[in-house]
C-alpha cells in the first residue's frame, strides 16, 4: 500500500514539477498577437532603505541584522488585443520587467564588516482574470535571474560566497484605485514566488579555491524547487499622482525573503524595506 | 481606519516579525555550544586525530555556566580545541590567541634569521615576497618567508632568467608557516615540463563526521612562461606549515627537486574562520589535503636528507642547511658533506 502511495505521490510530484513550469512559460511567452498596438507604458525608479536579516551557514554560524538599501527599476506595459482595449485600460495582458539592486552591510561583534549584495532581473507576464476600472486581480508567470553574494572583511580563506540563480515562478498582482484628497490614488500589491530553477552552491565546506582554481564544479549546480528553496518578494505600493496622467510618486513597502538549503547549507536572507519612487507614464505611437 | 487598511498593517507586522535570530546569544553557555557545534559539523580531522568530540563536550561543558567569566570561557574553549592537536585550530579574541604550536615548539628550530641575513647581505633583490641573490659559488638563493606574500609572474620570469646560468637554485622556505595555496602552483609550474598531480583535496559534504567528498586531484600544468630545468634544493624546518607543507609536498615529487633540512610541521588542511556570537574567531580546517599517493599530509613531509643546524657552524656564521644544499648542488650528493665542509673551511 505504501509503495503504491509513494508511486502515486512521485507521479503527482513529477506532474506538478513538470506541468506547472510549462504553464508559467506558456503564460510568459503566449502574448496576444497584436501586442504591437500597445500605447502607454510606465517607468518607475525607486530608492529605499530598511534592514536585512542575514544568515549564511557557509560563512558564519551567527546571524546578523544589517542595514540595507534598495534601488529598483520597473517597466510596466499593457499588452492589449486592440488599441481601444489598451487605451481604455481594459487590457487583459500586462508585462512587468524589473531590476533590483540590494546592498546590505553590518559590523559584526568581532569588528569585521559583513556585506551582502543582491541583484535581480525579472520579467513577468500577467493575465487579468478579474476586475474593472477600480480594481483588478492578475496572475502570471515570470523568469528571473539573480546574482550576488556575501563577503566578510577578514584575513581568512573563503571570505565570501556567491549566489547565482535562475528561476521560473508565479506572480500575483492586485490593485485598487480610489480617490483621496481629490486625487486618483492607486494601491497595488505584487508578490512573486519561484517554483523551479537552478542555483549555484558550493558543497558543505567546499572552498572557492577548489571550485574556481581547481575547477571542481561537481554538485555545485542544484535544481531548486519549493523543497529546497522558499523565496518570495512582496511589494505594497501606493501611487500618488503628481500631474495628470504623466507622473506619480510611488511609496512602497517591500518584504523579500530567501530560505535555501542546498548541500546542507542553510541560508536565510530576509529584507524589510521602504522606498520612494517616481513613475513616469509615457505613450509610444 | 478602514478595515482593508487594518488588514494590510496587520500583515506587515506579521511579515516583519517572522525572523528568528540564530546563534546570536552571547552568554557563556551559548558561545561554548556554538564553538563546539561548529567544529562538530565542519572540522575535518576527527578520525585522523582519534578524538571523541562528544566526550570533549561532556568534559568541558560541565565547566561552563551562565556566570563563567569571559577569560575563563576563553580558557575552557581553548583547552577543548587544543585536544585536537592541530596547528590550524585557533581561537582569537581581541586580547589573546589560543594556539597549538607543538608541531614546531618541541623540535629544533633549524633556522636563524640573523644567519640568513648574513647570506643575503645587503645587495639582494626583492620581487614581491621573494628575496634572492646569486651566491658566490654561482648558486641562486631564494628566500620565501610567507606564502601570504604575493608573487608576480613577471617577477618569476626575471628571477628564473637571472638564475639561468647558475649551477642550481636553493629555495629556502624555512620558518614559512603558510599562506595562499595559489602561490604553491604559481611556483611549482615553473619547474615542470609535464602536467602532474600534486596531490588531492577532499571537503566535507555534510555535518556528519564521515561526510566527505571523493578525493579531487590537484593538477599542476607547466607554465607557458619561463621555466627552469635547474637542480633545485628546498630547505625546510618544522616551521614549514600549511601552504608551505603543500609546496614541499608538491615540489618533492619533481625529478630535479631535493628537500634538505627537517621534516615539515604539517598542517594538511584548508582552514577558514568562523565568528562566534561574542565576536571571537574560531579557525579550523574543513578540507583535507592529501599527497600524490593519497596519503595524509597533516603530519608533515619528510625531507630527502635530514640536516640540522649545528652550533659549531652557527658560531662561525655558517648555516649548516644552506651549506648542505650548496654541497649537494655542486656534487650531486650529500654523502660526503661533513668531509667536504671540513675541507672547505
Amino acid at each position: 500500500m505504501m509503495t503504491i502511495y509513494s508511486h502515486l505521490r512521485n507521479i503527482s510530484e513529477f506532474t506538478w514539477k513538470t506541468s506547472l513550469p510549462s504553464v508559467l512559460l506558456f503564460m510568459m511567452f503566449s502574448q496576444p498577437s497584436k501586442a504591437q498596438n500597445d500605447s502607454w507604458r510606465s517607468s518607475t525608479w525607486q530608492v529605499g532603505a530598511g534592514r536585512t536579516f542575514l544568515y549564511d551557514d557557509y560563512i558564519s554560524p551567527v546571524s546578523y541584522n544589517a542595514g540595507s538599501m534598495r534601488v529598483s527599476w520597473e517597466f510596466f506595459r499593457p499588452i492589449g488585443k486592440t488599441e481601444e482595449e489598451v487605451e481604455s485600460n481594459e487590457s487583459k495582458w500586462y508585462e512587468k520587467f524589473e531590476l533590483h539592486f540590494v546592498p546590505a552591510a553590518t559590523q559584526t561583534n568581532s569588528g569585521s564588516w559583513f556585506f551582502h549584495l543582491q541583484g535581480d532581473i525579472q520579467n513577468t507576464v500577467f493575465y487579468q482574470f478579474a476586475g474593472d476600472r477600480n480594481w483588478y486581480l492578475r496572475a502570471g508567470g515570470y523568469l528571473g535571474i539573480r546574482g550576488g553574494g556575501r563577503f566578510v572583511y577578514q584575513d581568512r580563506n573563503n571570505p565570501g560566497t556567491a549566489d547565482m540563480m535562475t528561476d521560473i515562478g508565479g506572480s500575483f498582482m492586485g490593485g485598487y484605485r480610489f480617490r483621496l484628497w481629490n486625487r486618483n490614488m492607486h494601491f497595488r500589491y505584487v508578490c512573486s514566488l519561484p517554483i523551479v530553477g537552478l542555483a549555484f552552491a558550493p558543497e558543505y565546506t567546499e572552498s572557492y579555491y577548489e571550485i574556481f582554481s581547481l575547477n571542481n564544479y561537481k554538485n555545485t549546480v542544484k535544481f531548486t524547487s519549493l523543497d529546497n528553496r522558499q523565496q518570495w518578494i512582496q511589494q505594497f505600493s501606493l501611487d500618488i499622482p503628481l500631474s495628470k496622467k504623466k507622473s506619480s510618486i510611488r511609496l512602497s513597502y517591500w518584504n523579500e525573503g530567501r530560505i535555501t538549503n542546498f548541500n546542507d547549507l542553510d541560508i536565510r536572507i530576509i529584507s524589510d524595506q521602504f522606498s520612494i519612487g517616481y513613475i513616469k507614464y509615457f505613450k509610444v505611437l | 481606519m478602514t478595515k482593508p487598511l487594518q488588514y494590510i498593517l496587520l500583515l506587515l507586522v506579521l511579515l516583519t516579525s517572522c525572523q528568528e535570530n540564530i546563534n546570536e546569544d552571547t552568554d557563556p553557555v551559548s558561545v561554548f555550544e556554538v564553538a563546539w557545534k561548529t567544529l562538530d559539523k565542519k572540522y575535518c580531522f576527527f578520525k585522523e586525530k582519534s578524538v571523541n568530540w562528544q566526550a570533549m563536550h561532556d568534559k568541558y561543558a560541565s565547566r561552563i555556566d551562565e556566570k563563567t567569566s569571559s577569560d575563563s570561557l576563553f580558557k575552557v574553549i581553548g583547552e577543548m580545541i587544543c585536544e585536537l592537536r592541530d596547528g590550524h585550530v585557533n581561537l582569537y579574541s581581541a586580547s589573546d590567541v589560543i594556539r597549538y604550536w607543538k608541531w614546531f615548539e618541541d623540535y629544533p628550530p633549524n633556522f636563524s634569521e640573523p644567519l640568513q641575513d648574513i647570506y643575503l647581505g645587503k645587495n639582494y633583490k626583492i620581487s614581491g615576497g621573494l628575496k634572492y641573490l646569486m651566491l658566490s659559488d654561482s648558486i641562486g638563493y631564494i628566500a620565501y618567508g610567507s606564502f601570504s606574500s604575493g608573487i608576480s609572474n613577471s617577477g618569476l620570469d626575471y628571477i628564473l632568467s637571472y638564475f639561468s646560468k647558475c649551477r642550481g637554485i636553493i629555495i629556502d622556505v624555512r620558518n614559512n608557516s603558510g599562506g595562499s595555496l595559489s602561490n604553491v602552483g604559481k611556483i611549482a609550474c615553473r619547474f615542470t615540463d609535464k602536467t602532474f598531480i600534486s596531490g588531492y583535496i577532499s571537503h566535507k559534504t555534510g555535518p556528519g563526521h564521515s561526510d566527505f567528498s571523493e578525493l579531487y586531484p590537484m593538477e599542476i600544468t607547466p607554465s607557458d612562461r619561463i621555466r627552469s630545468d635547474k637542480k633545485v634544493v628546498i630547505l625546510t624546518n618544522r616551521m614549514c606549515y600549511s601552504a608551505t607543507n603543500a609546496f614541499v609536498c608538491t615540489m618533492k615529487q619533481l625529478p630535479n627537486i631535493t628537500v634538505i633540512g627537517d621534516k615539515t610541521g604539517g598542517g594538511g588542511g584548508f582552514p577558514t574562520n568562523y565568528e562566534l556570537p561574542n565576536g571571537w574567531i574560531l579557525r579550523f580546517s574543513s578540507c583535507t589535503l592529501y599527497d600524490q599517493n593519497k596519503g595524509l599530509t597533516e603530519n608533515g613531509i619528510e625531507p630527502n636528507y635530514y640536516v640540522n643546524l649545528l652550533t659549531t657552524d652557527t658560531s662561525r656564521n655558517l648555516d649548516t642547511i644552506i651549506e648542505a644544499a650548496r654541497y649537494f648542488l655542486k656534487t650531486g650528493s650529500i654523502a660526503g658533506f661533513e668531509t667536504g665542509r671540513s675541507k672547505r673551511n
